[in-house]
C-alpha cells in the first residue's frame, strides 16, 4: 500500500503529542508500587510480587506460566528491578518523546508480558491490555516524539552527523 | 523579537511540566494523582523547574545543566529514600520516573550541539 508521507495537521501533531504524554503518564503512575527491595515478597505476597504469581495461578499462557513459575518467581529480585527501570523509563523517556519509537516497541512487549501474566485474573478487563499494546503501536507508528517531543528537536542532529551511534538514535527515534 | 532555540523551547517545556506536576500536590485527585509531591518535593519542582525555565527563556545553558543535574540527584535520592524504607522527600517512584525524564531531558538540551535550524516537530515518520 502506497501512501504519501505522515504530516499530521497542527492539531493533529498536539493530539499526538498529548497521547504521548497520556501513556508517559500511565506508566509514571505504576511505577509507584513496584517497590524495592521485596517487590511485595513476604508472608502475605502484595504489589508486584502478587501480580506476578496471578501469571501462575490464572495461567493465560502455558509455557509463559511455566517460565513466569520456574524462572522469574525464583529470580524475583532481578526480575523487580528489571521491571521497575523498564516502566520508570518508559514513563520518563515517552514523557519527553526521546527514542519513542524504540520505546514504543518496548512498551508494546512490556504490555505483552503483562497481558499473558494477569489476562485471566479475576475482574481483569480484557482490552484495557489490548488497549495498551495498541496504543504503543499507534505511537510506533506516529513516531510521537517528533510531535513536541526531544526526537523532534534532536532528529536534525542526528540526520547531520556520521557514525552508526547517530544512525542508531535516529532510528530509535 | 526572536524565537528561542528548540533546545531552548525544550528546556521551558520541561521546566514548565515541572511546575505543572505541583498539581499532585492536591490528594484529592485520588486515583489521578499519578505521582506524589509533598513536603520537601515540592521545592524540588518549584525551584529546578523555575531554573529550566529561566535557562530556556534566556538561552543559557548552564542552568539548564544544572537543573538536569539537580533532577537527576533527585531521583536518586528518591529511590534512595524507597529503599531505605523512609520518605525524605515526600515524593515516590512515580515521581522518581518523572524527574529521570526531566534530568535526561534537560541533560540533552544543555549539552546538544546547537545549530540555526528550526524543524522541530515537523519531520513526518517516513524514514
Amino acid at each position: 500500500m502506497a501512501t504519501a508521507s505522515f504530516a499530521p495537521s497542527r492539531l493533529s501533531a498536539w493530539l499526538i503529542a498529548a497521547t504521548r504524554v497520556g501513556v508517559a503518564l500511565m506508566w509514571i503512575d505504576n511505577a509507584s508500587w513496584k517497590v524495592p527491595p521485596d517487590f511485595g515478597r513476604g508472608e502475605s505476597p502484595s504489589g508486584l510480587y502478587r501480580w506476578t504469581l496471578n501469571g501462575v495461578e490464572h495461567e493465560v499462557l502455558a509455557p509463559w506460566a511455566r517460565f513466569v513459575e520456574h524462572v522469574v518467581v525464583p529470580n524475583f529480585g532481578l526480575f523487580g528491578w528489571a521491571v521497575l527501570l523498564i516502566e520508570a523509563s518508559l514513563g520518563a523517556l515517552l514523557l519527553i518523546g526521546l527514542f519513542t519509537r524504540a520505546f514504543a516497541l518496548l512498551g508494546v512487549v512490556q504490555s505483552l508480558a503483562i497481558t499473558f501474566s494477569v489476562l485471566n485474573t479475576p475482574h481483569e478487563w480484557f482490552w484495557a491490555y489490548l488497549l495498551m499494546i495498541l496504543i504503543h503501536l499507534m505511537l510506533f507508528a506516529t513516531a510521537a516524539g517528533r510531535f513536541g517531543g526531544m526526537d523532534g528537536v534532536l532528529r536534525p542532529l542526528w540526520t547531520d552527523r556520521p557514525g552508526p551511534l547517530h544512525r542508531l538514535m535516529k532510528a530509535a527515534s | 523579537m526572536t524565537r528561542p532555540h528548540p533546545l531552548d523551547r525544550a528546556a521551558i517545556a520541561l521546566g514548565l511540566a515541572s511546575i505543572a506536576s505541583l498539581v499532585f500536590v492536591y490528594e484529592g485527585l485520588d486515583e489521578f494523582r499519578f505521582l506524589a509531591i509533598g513536603g520537601p518535593s515540592i521545592a524540588v519542582a518549584l525551584v529546578l523547574g523555575a531554573l529550566a525555565a529561566a535557562a530556556g527563556l534566556t538561552g543559557r545553558r548552564v542552568p539548564a545543566l544544572l537543573a538536569g543535574l539537580g533532577f537527576a540527584a533527585a531521583a536518586a535520592l528518591e529511590l534512595a529514600s524507597t529503599l531505605a524504607g523512609e520518605d525524605w522527600l515526600g515524593a515516590n517512584l512515580s515521581t522518581m520516573s518523572l524527574w529521570l525524564g526531566l534530568a535526561v531531558g534537560l541533560l540533552l538540551a544543555a549539552a546538544a550541539p546547537r545549530t540555526g535550524t528550526d524543524t522541530a516537530g515537523t519531520e513526518p515518520p517516513s524514514h
